[in-house]
């Protein structure tokens, strides 16, 4: 209890602070959230750990325009009480853009970063993400977590293009066992707790360095392009047999994309070839195999405020032959071509202050499925109401929401916007 | 009043030197005005500039690098195509190349055009005339050769040999004239034997402007000088005549001093102002003279005889100035820009006259000597004695004859309505010069052996490359085909005609090329074979887009070429035009058309609503509508027998027809003012109506009589004028003057008498008639003072006043979606329920407009609420697809695309649509003109649109107010199905922005769910210059700081 007055005294003291930096160049925004999420059934392994999310978050975005560039950055102050710690402080974006010539841009810091064409399925996008938030309903930017890098834009009378350098590797956020259950590949079993052994990330060297490209262009109404990966997989697929953890391999993707519009809709389409450098023979069963990802979307209004997107997505394994054959006996085995489908509908009523959706995953390969309900409020320009749930179910345990099978859970989120 | 309408008169009488001092000083301020004349002759402008049909036109010339075109032929009884002449037209040819204004590399000459043809299996283009023919075999080849090419043939030289002509283009229409003196000096000295013939529309509209001058000059004095001595004849004193003559030139100096000074050109029209002004500003001066010179004798002394002339004339003086401008102001419900400027300045005139003659005039008179005045009036029994004598007889034979004059004047009007309906709409700028002007026998010459000197286009439009599509390719050449066969078309040149000609040299059959990749080949072989490629682009442009015909006809007359349009358009009714391909016409001969089809229902329109005003007023002036259908009469009659006369001869109906129309109207209704006003002022006197009549043949019918003449005969000089229009004017003055007098003198009286227990009323009504007239004549001031006012606002009025619904919304599109070429600003959108509860909604707008009334684009910033805050949004609105939209979610670092058949989904949560914002293209509507109304003190057009596609919009039928002046939607109403009201839109403010009329705040409200939006506009700015790149993801994702702040 304590904590939460703290948290309002500041919140108070920068609300404060809002009305004098208003006067300035300066511009101080954000909002206050209180979200609160808890199991909707029983988890034997994670017994008395009743909520996923209890938590209040202040999140303050400031913002200067000066001569050379623009400053922002938006910090949020969280105190959790699911986790346990105190009142932790997180950097969510902090950089400078900037211009230099008609042609450059220049971003530097810590920045969100996204590309591709998938909703919420990812092939070209291998910056960081948080998939616990994802998973116990945590609003959508949380998703993505933020990068510490480079970015530069050039934009030629041609193509346009990014480059991008993320010095320090930063691995995707997954399921710790304190919010969520999940399957352990390392013991072969679902648990309820943090691996004794984490994962090893790469060492941070400047040849660990990741990079990214993206080259794109216009033809009509038709948006193409091209991208390039180097760096690790974001998850921790691969296991060193000789220390016995779990680790990122190497990683390299080569990828295309086309969207546009399509039968008064839009169309995507996107492809990626992921070499995994460490295994491309396809013989080491500790590290995953080299795999072509693809995906087809199609996203359409149908009638007033109501859209409904759905996409095809597969992943297809390379020399599935030899995976097999070095499989170790009772190992998971997955199939050559792994796929799902997703549906999105959204329905806006109200003048848009009511907010309908739902986002289904469905892989008929995994036999698995995930539903993420959610009902909206918008009781005025300030205040919002969200209520949501996650749902999981699947024939097996290690696939990906089959995992989570037992990690149904609810949520209720109030925001304040200032 | 009486006290106001006095002093006006009385102080002009006691200061006679101050007024006419103070008069001259402000005729100086006038004239001094006038050495800034602009002569502009240009029947284009006849259109207003922003007239869809006239940008399109100079958007052709553009894209075609195409220009005005004066053609020099030279002809010979015995041919051209021999060794000498050909010489001959070469170094004329060469000599106009030095001139300057002409368009070297453009000329179309025997020395200057390329043939194509197959030398030993291998495609060439080459100049026509390599060497000059020796021998008579060798003319005929190259007679043979022009006409063996389609697109030299009859064209270049005609196919009997005789005439060959040279297409000279010009930079600028306005050089025309004094190019063609130029190239007639050259071709004066260089030729033999040959005859030479400069024509071409620009060349008749330019040199209409030099010779109108001349006219003016020699045709205005003329006639000031005939109505001068008519004048002498009928009161014998120079001194007295003076006056009339220096108060109708002030008129004229002040109206053209105005016109001049607000920066108006003189054109056609306005040339005319004088020789219109000058009888009308004449006519109360005679009218006062008149009085004079019967009172004079009575009273004998001046100052009562001007009293009391002035007294009984205020009235009638009044009104017939005050119909006769409303006639000529009504002009100002044309269409047509030159018009209107035309009759608000006439309608200026003439209340400076008015003006004058109630103050010039008196004064003037006072100062006349008791010597000039001796014996004025008594030398009437001589000179008029004719009218004296014939006057009575008339009367007689019109009271005898009432009832037959009655049925004759029915009978009249009715083989007038007959004659009306034979008329025949057409002008020609050539026209306007006699039979023997050597630009008409030009025209007739060329015209007549070769393909014509009447240039119009037909237009195809389409995509990059359309035309290497042989679908696309052979329905021109149908077209072509359709066009060429009509009589009136002497020659049509097209992009087929050269691929035909390498067909023929490549295969011997001169055939359209059947597949995409021989088109493109034969693009190609024209310009490798050495054609320069600028030749090819005058047909059809780089990226083989749009392609053209170039028709040339025989005739400049609009009847063959609206009867060509609509045989083109039957054409494409019957066979549908191939996908993504349209069609538009241009030319100045096209132009011409549109203008004069405006001009006629504008006329229409104009006359109607005087006619109707000036019932109204007469209605008024006699507080009798018994007698203000009376009034009518004598000018309706002559109106249709004018009109009928123009149906019967076979006269067309041009500007100058059309705008006699006003003066008809204005003049006839002077006469029966006269008439009647006097009739029921002598009626009061003698209370008996058969010696009233008798009174009224005296001298109220002397002065009407004399009126007549005097207008009729004094514009007899304008029949010796050498340009037509000229000489229309001069005709229809004579028989408008003259019927409508006549018509007076007789219809009046007979029916007068017919009807005159209930015309003419009791002593006691006369009495309690009198007083309200004070009232009345006040509330005539008042209307005469906005008469004035009107001058001012013909700037106003040069609007385009569109009839056509599609028109109208069209425009109000552009009007309301397309200000300026791009713009910015800061929009707040309060969004209001219905429990009163407010949402705002803040975010800076850019908006760039990549081609007027077609593809758009918009960039949005978000800044309120703050949860989208920083949060951007784009549009890039096309006009025959979806748009295309994207979304940039900062937060996630998301660009996302939209699908965009979302168009009646609520924008940002608002009460507007996607679409309400960027706007629904006109075309998807159709459109019925239901009225007009007024709306907060403005007319609007009310309009009712039904979407073509029903599902395309959420509405059954909407209905828009649309202002008059602005365009601007004032208001819509959005109706469902059954008919209810659903929503309502209305523009709360206008404002003028960098010259641009912006709704700065507009208001939707859905009536069903009791919710409003309002949304208002700050901060805009217009034509920023923004650029194109800004509409990008790259500014998606990083919002431009120079526009966002």
């Amino acid at each position: 209890m304590i904590k939460l007055k703290l948290h309002i005294i500041g919140i108070f003291f920068l609300l404060s602070i809002t009305g004098a930096a208003h006067a300035q160049e300066l511009s101080l925004h954000g909002f206050v959230e209180g979200a609160f999420g808890g199991r909707v059934q029983m988890n034997s392994l994670l017994a008395g750990r009743d909520y996923t999310m209890n938590e209040t978050r202040l999140q303050l975005k400031l913002n200067h325009y000066g001569d050379v560039g623009e400053f922002y950055s938006a910090v949020d102050i969280v105190g959790d009480n699911v986790s346990g710690t105190s009142t932790t402080t997180v950097f969510r974006e902090a950089y400078f853009q900037f211009s230099f010539g008609e042609w450059t841009d220049m971003k530097i810091g810590r920045q969100i970063l996204t590309w591709g064409t998938g909703d919420l399925v990812f092939i070209n996008d291998l910056f960081p993400k948080d998939y616990i938030s994802f998973f116990v309903g945590r609003e959508d930017q949380y998703l993505k977590l933020p990068s510490d890098a480079v970015k530069l834009g050039l934009y030629t009378k041609y193509f346009d293009a990014d480059l991008i350098a993320i010095p320090n590797f930063e691995a995707d956020n997954l399921p710790t066992g304190t919010r969520l259950s999940y399957f352990s590949p390392l013991t072969g079993t679902t648990v309820g707790e943090t691996e004794l052994l984490p994962p090893v990330e790469p060492e941070a060297r400047f040849s660990t360095s990741e990079l990214a490209a993206r080259v794109y262009r216009y033809f009509g109404s038709f948006q193409a392009a091209g991208y390039l990966f180097g760096g690790f997989y974001k998850a921790p697929v691969g296991i060193d047999p000789v220390i016995g953890r779990m680790i990122y391999p190497k990683l390299s993707v080569y990828g295309a994309s086309l969207r546009g519009p399509l039968a008064s809709g839009v169309v995507s389409l996107e492809y990626g070839y992921y070499d995994s450098r460490t295994d491309r023979s396809g013989e080491n069963p500790m590290i995953p195999n080299s795999q072509q990802r693809f995906l087809a979307g199609f996203e359409r209004q149908w009638w007033s405020d109501f859209t409904l997107g759905m996409q095809y997505y597969g992943e297809y394994m390379k020399d599935y032959g030899r995976y097999i054959e070095y499989l170790p006996q009772g190992a998971p085995e997955f199939d050559e071509l792994r796929q799902l489908l997703t549906a999105r509908m959204t329905q806006m009523l109200h003048y848009q202050t009511v907010g309908l959706s739902l986002f289904t995953f469905y892989s008929p390969t995994d036999k698995d499925w995930h539903l993420r309900p959610n009902v909206s409020y918008k009781y005025s320009d300030q205040v919002s109401l969200s209520l949501g749930g996650n749902f999981f179910g699947g024939d097996k345990m290690y696939t990906l929401f089959g995992q989570f099978e037992n990690n149904n859970n609810m949520y209720a989120r109030f925001r304040y916007f200032f | 009043m009486k006290s106001l309408k006095h002093s006006l008169f009385t102080f002009s009488m006691d200061h006679p030197k101050l007024v006419i001092a103070l008069v001259s000083i402000i005729t100086l301020l006038f004239l001094i005005q006038i050495p800034k004349i602009n002569i502009d002759t240009d029947p284009e402008n006849m259109l207003s500039e922003d007239e869809h049909v006239r940008r399109f036109h100079h958007e052709m010339k553009e894209t075609f690098n195409l220009n005005d075109m004066l053609v020099l032929g030279v002809y010979s009884k015995n041919g051209v195509f021999n060794r000498e002449t050909i010489s001959r037209v070469i170094t004329i040819t060469e000599e106009i190349k030095g001139l300057d204004g002409v368009i070297v590399d453009d000329i179309l000459a025997l020395s200057e055009v390329d043939d194509i043809s197959n030398t030993d299996g291998t495609i060439r283009v080459h100049p026509l005339v390599e060497e000059l023919p020796e021998t008579r075999e060798e003319g005929l080849e190259l007679k043979f050769e022009i006409e063996r090419n389609p697109i030299l043939s009859n064209k270049l030289a005609s196919l009997d040999g005789k005439l060959v002509g040279i297409y000279i283009p010009i930079e600028d229409k306005s050089l025309s004239y004094v190019l063609s003196q130029q190239i007639d000096e050259i071709a004066q000295n260089n030729l033999g034997g040959e005859q030479y013939y400069i024509a071409g529309l620009p060349v008749a509209e330019d040199t209409f402007g030099a010779e109108m001058f001349r006219q003016m000059g020699l045709a205005a004095p003329l006639a000031g000088l005939v109505i001068a001595l008519l004048l002498y004849f009928f009161f014998r004193r120079m001194t007295v005549i003076v006056a009339p003559m220096l108060l109708a030139l002030m008129a004229i100096i002040w109206t053209m001093g105005l016109l001049i000074g607000m920066g108006f050109t003189v054109h056609i029209m306005s040339s005319m102002i004088p020789i219109f002004l000058f009888p009308i500003a004449v006519l109360n001066s005679i009218h006062i003279l008149s009085s004079y010179h019967e009172r004079y004798q009575k009273y004998k002394h001046l100052r009562n005889t001007i009293l009391h002339t002035m007294e009984e004339l205020f009235s009638p003086m009044l009104f017939t100035s005050l119909t006769t401008a409303v006639g000529f102001a009504s002009l100002a419900m044309t269409p047509i820009p030159p018009v209107r400027v035309f009759g608000l300045f006439v309608s200026f005139g003439i209340a400076s006259a008015w003006f004058l003659s109630m103050t010039f005039l008196p004064a003037y008179s006072m100062l006349l000597s008791k010597e000039t005045l001796k014996n004025f009036g008594i030398a009437e029994e001589g000179d008029s004695s004719l009218l004296a004598r014939f006057l009575p007889k008339l009367r007689r034979w019109s009271m005898m004859r009432a009832r037959s004059i009655l049925y004759g004047t029915i009978a009249l009007l009715v083989i007038s309505a007959v004659g009306i309906s034979q008329i025949v709409v057409n002008d020609n700028p050539v026209n306007w010069f006699k039979k023997d002007h050597p630009l008409r026998m030009a025209d007739t010459v060329m015209n007549s052996h070769m393909g014509g000197t009447y240039m119009s286009h037909l237009v195809f439009s389409g995509d990059e490359d359309s035309f290497k599509e042989p679908e696309v390719i052979v329905y021109m050449d149908a077209v072509q085909g359709v066009i060429g066969n009509r009589e009136e078309v002497g020659a049509t040149t097209s992009i087929v005609d050269v691929l035909k000609k390498i067909a023929y040299e490549l295969k011997g059959v001169s055939a359209v090329p059947e597949s995409y990749n021989e088109i493109a080949q034969y693009y190609f072989i024209y310009e490798i074979a050495g054609g320069d490629p600028d030749d090819l682009f005058t047909f059809i442009t780089d990226d083989y887009s749009s392609a053209h015909i170039w028709i040339q006809m025989t005739t400049g007359d609009n009847i063959p070429m609206n009867r060509l349009v609509e045989s083109v358009n039957e054409y494409i009714d019957m066979n549908p035009l191939p996908p993504s391909i349209s069609v538009e016409w241009a030319g100045l001969n096209y132009i011409n058309v549109i203008w004069q089809d405006k001009m006629v229902k504008g006329m229409i329109w104009s006359l109607l609503g005087s006619f109707l005003i000036v019932f109204i007023m007469m209605t008024f002036l006699f507080r009798s509508l018994i007698w203000g259908v009376l009034s009518m009469v004598p000018l309706t009659t002559t109106i249709m027998f004018i009109y009928a006369l123009i149906g019967f001869t076979g006269r067309p109906y041009d500007m100058p027809v059309a705008v006699l129309s006003s003066l008809t109207l204005g003049l006839s209704i002077d006469f029966a003012i006269h008439f009647i006003k006097r009739a029921q002022f002598i009626h009061r006197g003698t209370g008996d109506f058969s010696e009233t009549m008798k009174q009224m043949f005296g001298e109220p019918a002397k002065a009407i009589s004399r009126n007549m003449l005097v207008v009729a005969i004094g514009f007899v000089p304008l029949l010796l004028a050498d340009l037509v229009p000229y000489i229309t004017v001069g005709m229809f003055f004579f028989v408008i003057m003259f019927f409508s007098g006549v018509a007076t003198l007789i219809i009046l009286p007979a029916l007068s008498k017919l009807m005159n227990k209930r015309l003419f009323i009791t002593k006691q009504k006369i009495e309690k008639d009198a007083k309200m007239n004070v009232k009345l004549k006040a509330a005539v001031a008042v209307l005469l003072l906005a008469v004035l006012g009107a001058a001012g606002f013909v700037t106003q009025a040069s609007a385009e006043v569109p009839d056509d619904p599609i028109e109208i919304m069209k425009k109000s599109h552009l009007v309301y979606y397309y200000g300026g070429d791009d713009g910015i600003a800061d929009v707040t959108m309060k969004l209001i329920d219905k429990n009163g509860k407010e949402r705002i909604r803040r975010f800076v707008m850019l908006r760039k407009d990549m081609e007027e009334g077609g593809e758009q684009r918009y960039y949005t910033f978000f800044k309120e609420p703050n949860d989208v805050r920083r949060m951007t949004f784009m549009v890039w609105k096309f006009q025959d697809k979806d748009d295309d939209r994207w979304i940039y979610i900062p937060s996630i670092d998301l660009v996302k695309r939209i699908a965009a058949n979302d168009k009646k989904s609520s924008f940002v949560g608002s009460d507007f649509t996607y679409e309400d914002v960027s706007g629904r293209h006109w075309t998807e509507d159709t459109h019925t003109l239901k009225g007009e109304e007024m709306l907060d003190g403005s007319t609007a057009y009310v309009i009712e649109s039904r979407p073509i596609d029903e599902k395309s919009a959420d509405y059954s039928y909407k209905m828009s107010w649309i202002d008059k002046e602005t365009y601007l939607p004032v208001k819509e109403e959005y109706y469902d199905k059954d008919g209810t009201l659903v929503k309502l839109f209305k523009a709360e403010k206008i404002e003028e922005l960098d010259g641009i009329l912006t709704i700065t705040e507009r208001s939707m409200t859905n009536l069903k769910k009791d919710h409003k939006t309002v949304v208002s506009f700050t901060n805009i700015d217009y034509n920023m210059g923004i650029n194109e790149s800004i509409f990008s993801e790259r500014y998606l994702r990083k919002p431009p700081r120079e526009y966002i702040k």
